[in-house]
């Protein structure tokens, strides 16, 4: 059974993700990211106990999503077509994988 | 061998290395209860060492430039996931899963594409690996 509980971790996790990840881009120290990503492991952990990992992990591929919203707000970067159809697709897919594990 | 060939060697490897460390976190979650203890337990502490040793190799993989190529290949992570996860877990396997799987994998690789113009260092010289 997955609560909402075990979604809201695993995208407060992956939001987490996008910190390590932005961290490599704006070259701050890695160690930073790393500590980051040791809160977001242990959001996945809670989150595993309960959760199917099959549906799970898929779901950390909203990291690109947030990733990609961070880079046009915090860096400023270009809107960018690709990504944004890339962004839309992964949420739908989420969005699908989330109503299969629903028993 | 190629720079592109070693990148995507590496990605391949982290994506299969970052499925495992999955495996071992989620057996390694079972087994936790409300001690904070019981959070340290090999399995769990395993799966964070795969991780680890995954995401060192997806950075070094992916510095390789052509991220259309490498990002839809750390996704392939997600699909062994779903294999373990039938094999170790047993857990069901439904389309819906496999519909939000590939829709995850089309959204990736065209977050990939959009990304890859931005990404400075060695994109032209992968794009030129790929024509030879």
């Amino acid at each position: 059974m997955l609560g909402a509980l075990a979604q809201l971790l695993i995208k407060k996790g992956t939001a987490s993700i996008t910190g390590d990840l932005t961290s490599i881009v704006l070259n701050l120290p890695l160690i930073a990211g790393y500590s980051i990503y040791g809160i977001n492991t242990l959001l996945m952990v809670l989150a595993l106990k309960d959760g199917e990992m099959s549906m799970l992990y898929p779901i950390i591929a909203l990291t690109y999503v947030w990733t990609t919203l961070l880079s046009y707000t915090v860096l400023g970067e270009p809107s960018n077509m690709y990504k944004n159809i890339g962004i839309v697709t992964i949420v739908l897919g989420v969005a699908v994988m989330g109503r299969g594990g629903r028993k | 061998m190629s720079p592109l060939v070693r990148s995507m060697l590496m990605v391949f490897g982290a994506s299969l290395i970052g499925s495992f460390g999955m495996a071992f976190l989620k057996m390694g979650a079972e087994r936790t209860t409300k001690s904070i203890w019981s959070f340290v337990n090999t399995r769990l502490v395993f799966g964070v060492v795969l991780f680890l040793g995954s995401s060192v190799l997806y950075v070094a993989g992916i510095k390789g430039g052509q991220l259309s190529v490498l990002y839809p290949m750390v996704s392939l992570g997600y699909i062994w996931g779903l294999v373990w996860a039938k094999i170790f877990f047993n857990e069901p396997l439904t389309r819906q899963k496999f519909a939000g799987l590939g829709l995850i994998l089309v959204g990736v690789f065209f977050v990939g594409l959009g990304s890859q113009d931005q990404q400075p260092p060695a994109p032209t010289a992968a794009i030129q690996q790929i024509r030879r």
